[in-house]
């Protein structure tokens, strides 16, 4: 059985606390800036790749920055989706409850807008075409066909690991990063933490009534659901190869065009998928109501790496 | 003009509409003993219930309820999958009972109800 220190209510204070308005944070039109990484380090990987020069790294670092933000509002393509639904089934049921879900849509398809939003600034201000994997909507209608249980336990994990980038972000102190792009991870992780919240309550209701069949079945739907967007960072990472090439205006080796994939496939994985796996509040969840729930999915790092 | 003609006429939508809400302000005013019991076995049967009663006040939720139960197999509510199937009986009725119907739904199919 899952437990916590919070409910719907306090989530819904918290949220009306942090709650910002789309155009204060990214005014319309506003230029971007190239000059300093958008990206921490720790989440990019891109120190490794020592055969490329300052301003390739930095480059490199943008493209990455404008796929993470792209990554996200394809995710919560189907977070919305899923949302909306567990709105649905508490219509005439808590009322707190459905408030706290009915925000977190409404915050969700604002983030997507302010995503959307940089996704043309970048196209605008770049000067390059910038190529990131299509179709949302299918990869949406892939993970919504899982387990519910698997959707909610997917969507938990990808709330938390918001607040890792943003503390990655915090932690290279001020002024090594764009300050706009550290104040996008930063109003995003304000309203994610609510959002983690409300799905743990969500998994909560879940567990209380699911069998051991469906809770095995739940952890095995999470983990193929993770192989799927796996695959998909993978397919980012080699165009961003590509991207890079046009942007400094340079073809590489093939062995370096492997490098350079394998680094950025390896930075998506970590930033999207191990960081989430590894969340301390994560398995904590996880374990409260699986307790092999836990060991078998970290026994999958290696593999989604 | 129309529309005034309309809507004046007996069994047009808006008198439906007016009729409905006069029956449901009778029905909040009127003491719970007056409405009916639900006597049905299974563990989701008072958790139905009480969803049909925020949807549509207590004597009507119970005169639903009562209705549909007697329409429905002889079998107890106790599953994800019986709520599924009972939420698709009362999704017949349309209107607000059909709302209430598509909530329960989804609240099944989130609990692992397949269609
Ligand atoms: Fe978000
Ligand atoms: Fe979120």
């Amino acid at each position: 059985m899952i437990t916590t220190n919070f409910d719907y209510e306090s989530c819904i204070r918290a949220s009306e606390r942090v709650s910002w308005k789309l155009d204060e944070v990214f005014p319309a039109n506003l230029a971007l800036d190239f000059s300093r990484r958008f990206l921490p380090n720790a989440i990019t990987g891109i120190e490794s790749l020592d055969f490329l020069g300052d301003k390739e790294r930095l480059t490199l670092n943008h493209i990455s920055g404008n796929a993470y933000l792209y990554l996200f509002y394809f995710v919560e393509e189907y977070i919305v989706a899923s949302v909306v639904q567990h709105a649905n089934a508490e219509m005439f049921g808590d009322p707190m409850a459905l408030r706290a879900l009915l925000r977190f849509a409404e915050e969700e398809v604002k983030h997507q807008q302010l995503f959307l939003r940089f996704k043309d600034a970048f196209a605008r201000d770049f000067g390059f075409p910038c190529g990131v994997v299509p179709n949302p909507q299918a990869v949406a209608e892939i993970i919504l066909s899982k387990a519910p249980m698997a959707v909610a336990l997917t969507t938990l994990h990808l709330e938390l690991v918001t607040q890792q980038h943003y503390v990655e972000g915090y932690r290279e102190g001020d002024g090594a990063l764009d300050p706009f792009f550290a104040s996008l991870l930063k109003n995003h992780w304000l309203e994610e933490s609510q959002h983690a919240k409300i799905d743990a309550l969500e998994l909560q209701k879940l567990a209380a009534v699911a069998t051991p069949e469906q809770i095995e079945t739940a952890v095995g739907d999470y983990l193929a659901i993770l192989e799927a967007f796996a695959g998909l960072l993978g397919a980012q990472a080699s165009l961003d190869v590509t991207t890079l090439e046009e942007a400094v205006g340079k073809k590489y080796t093939e062995e370096q065009r492997q490098a350079i994939t394998a680094s950025q496939t390896r930075a998506y994985r970590n930033t999207f998928i191990i960081l989430g796996i590894q969340n301390p509040m994560f398995l904590k969840y996880l374990e409260q109501f699986s307790s092999t729930g836990p060991g078998r999915v970290t026994s999958q790092i290696g593999a989604l790496s | 003009m129309t529309a005034v003609r309309a809507d004046a006429a007996a069994g047009s939508p808006r008198s439906e509409v007016q009729a409905a809400i006069r029956s449901d302000v009778e029905s909040s005013r009127a003491p719970s003993s007056q409405s009916q019991a639900v006597h049905y076995p299974g563990a989701i049967v008072p958790f139905i219930h009480e969803r049909l009663t925020k949807a549509l006040g207590p004597a009507r939720a119970s005169e639903v309820m009562n209705e549909r139960l007697t329409t429905w197999r002889p079998r107890p509510l106790e599953t994800a999958q019986d709520l599924l199937e009972f939420a698709n009986h009362l999704m017949r009725c349309g209107g607000l009972i059909q709302a209430v119907g598509r909530s329960l739904k989804v609240q099944a199919l989130l609990r692992g109800a397949a269609e």
